[in-house]
């Protein structure tokens, strides 16, 4: 039986606006789902209404096969952990741990012994006498999680939990993210905005767009196998390099370029002879040594690899990846080709009776 | 009642690290109140010639109670042994004035001369209160605030005598907190199984 069970979630709001569209998922149990996409497409509503803090307008939410979707969020059993931590400035960390548990009037000694667990898995102990304002952004957050771990919830929520730190921190945080589900096993739904943590942290991710969930599927499966072109441009960093250009015959054609279609992909593009396409590449699977001129604007060197924008026919703006350390200078040409095996074909976006643009739907 | 264990002992010592002394703080503080009654009834009756005299050092005393009683009640909460002693000293000076005012007043009726020879009470949280019943709650206030006192300062001894010392073995390494905890733990399974299994067994007897 899935851990959490969520069937046609609708969110409307009081003034008409649907945040939420037909969101169906299943969590299996020590499952670590990710709900990834850019802001206001619906993602920290929907975790809040698993949460208990929004209503759900339409739709079933089962936790552990209970009912809970018009249940008031304390008896849930569920812990939420907020982007702005949501600590008790004049507690003490300790007694922000332990809030939770005394609320629910547990022994002291089981308090106890609940926090001190807690604040070894998080490497708190030396910090329990503090007051937050003491504590750095990161180890703040940590007291967050803690007191999410005290109430050893059936599911874990986080909103945006490393939005508030420095990047360095963050990368750290990440890391101990992975450890402390590898640790508790525990069912853990996340949101961020931030596709690397999605990528590194989950076991599978939704990317959600418009209210409207685009992908569900494991890190690897949306990086390779994207679904449309929302999920293709807004997985992956920097984003997938999109081309228009028509199918005839065996060739892909552009304004700027020609490229013959390998053959794996001439059966499923055969229906498309004639019909405008786009052509996606990911920056890295641009590689040197092509028919395709680019125009160089910008050389990042990264460190492992180099970044270089340019210009197709000085039209098209195009983004490579190229994993060594590269010295084009503004103004030079190259010839670029791309990784036949890593090429993606999508349908143009369309638009449903209500005007909404629907992305581009994978071909092949 | 069961006796605790030494894993809970160690557990409950443990705590005190992390929790402050509460009820040591808010004993100090129900002292302060009982104190602060005892000052507002006083000079809502100040109406005799003697207290008029004593005014100024009333209210220099009244200060410093109060500064001393806010410091006590501070210290006590981090265990801090030498914050007891004044409280102690703290409820001799309370328990000492009851001889000096209302009762030596009480004695000398001339310091009870009212200024309004008519007036025969005092309205005092909506009641009229005569003179004798004034007296009586004055000391009634210093009697609790004295107790309040005392009691702070000897529950919060006995604390911080017990917090040190738990101090002083975690330095020695004399004890082990982590073990203690995994043993309570181990306890609190074991007492949950055999209440399991002593309940079927009662429903038998039933």
């Amino acid at each position: 039986m899935p851990s959490v069970n969520i069937q046609h979630l609708d969110k409307i709001y009081d003034g008409g606006v649907q945040a939420v569209w037909d969101f169906n998922l299943d969590i299996d149990d020590g499952e670590f789902i990710v709900l990834v996409g850019p802001s206001g497409c619906g993602k920290s509503t929907t975790l809040r209404m698993v949460a208990g803090l929004e209503d759900i307008t339409n739709g079933t939410l089962l936790i552990d096969g209970k009912d809970c979707t018009r249940l008031p969020p304390k008896d849930r059993d569920i812990a939420m952990v907020f982007q702005n931590y949501a600590l008790y400035g004049h507690m003490t960390i300790y007694e922000n741990m332990a809030f939770s548990l005394t609320l629910r009037k547990e022994k002291k000694e089981v308090i106890h012994r609940k926090v001190m667990a807690a604040a070894e898995i998080l490497n708190l102990k030396d910090q329990l006498n503090k007051k937050p304002k003491q504590l750095s952004g990161g180890q703040r957050q940590r007291v967050a999680i803690g007191r999410a771990i005290v109430r050893n919830p059936k599911v874990f929520l986080f909103d945006e939990p490393l939005s508030n730190l420095d990047a360095k921190l963050r990368g750290s945080m990440r890391r101990e993210m992975i450890l402390l589900h590898q640790r508790l096993g525990a069912t853990m739904i996340y949101v961020t905005h931030d596709q690397t943590e999605a990528l590194t942290l989950a076991d599978r991710i939704v990317c959600m767009s418009m209210g409207y969930v685009q992908q569900i599927g494991k890190p690897l499966d949306l990086y390779e196998h994207p679904a449309n072109t929302f999920v293709a441009t807004f997985i992956g960093l920097p984003p997938m390099n999109m081309f228009h250009g028509t199918v005839k015959g065996n060739k892909f054609v552009n304004e700027l370029f020609e490229y013959n279609i390998p053959q794996e992909y001439s059966e499923k593009l055969a229906n498309y002879d004639g019909k405008e396409i786009i052509l996606g590449v990911r920056p890295e699977n641009i590689v040197l040594g092509g028919n395709i001129k680019l125009f160089v604007n910008n050389n990042e060197n990264l460190g492992m690899n180099t970044l270089v924008h340019g210009v197709i026919g000085g039209k098209q703006n195009v983004v490579c990846k190229f994993a060594r350390w590269c010295g084009y200078k503004y103004g030079d040409e190259i010839d670029i080709g791309f990784d036949p095996e890593k090429i993606h074909f999508f349908e143009l976006p369309t638009h449903d009776e209500s005007g909404r643009e629907l992305p581009g739907v994978t071909i092949a | 009642m069961e006796k605790p264990s030494e894993n809970l002992k160690i557990v409950r010592d443990d705590i005190m690290r992390y929790k402050k002394n509460k009820l040591g703080q808010w004993l100090c503080y129900g002292g302060l109140a009982f104190g602060c009654l005892y000052i507002m009834l006083l000079y809502a009756y100040n109406n005799s010639t003697f207290y008029t005299v004593l005014m100024g050092a009333s209210v220099l005393y009244t200060l410093v109670l109060l500064l001393a009683s806010f410091l006590c009640a501070e210290g006590v909460k981090v265990y801090n042994k030498r914050y007891c002693i004044v409280l102690l000293i703290l409820a001799v000076v309370e328990f000492a004035r009851i001889f000096i005012y209302p009762n030596i007043a009480w004695r000398d009726q001339a310091f009870w001369i009212t200024l309004n020879k008519t007036q025969v009470g005092k309205d005092y949280f909506g009641a009229i209160l005569s003179q004798p019943a004034a007296r009586s709650i004055l000391i009634v206030y210093l009697v609790l605030s004295t107790l309040f006192y005392i009691a702070a300062a000897v529950y919060s001894y006995f604390v911080c005598v017990r917090h040190e010392a738990f101090e002083k073995r975690i330095a020695e390494g004399t004890v082990d907190v982590e073990l203690a905890l995994k043993g309570l733990e181990e306890e609190e399974l074991a007492a949950a199984a055999a209440q399991e299994s002593a309940a079927p067994a009662a429903e038998e007897v039933q």
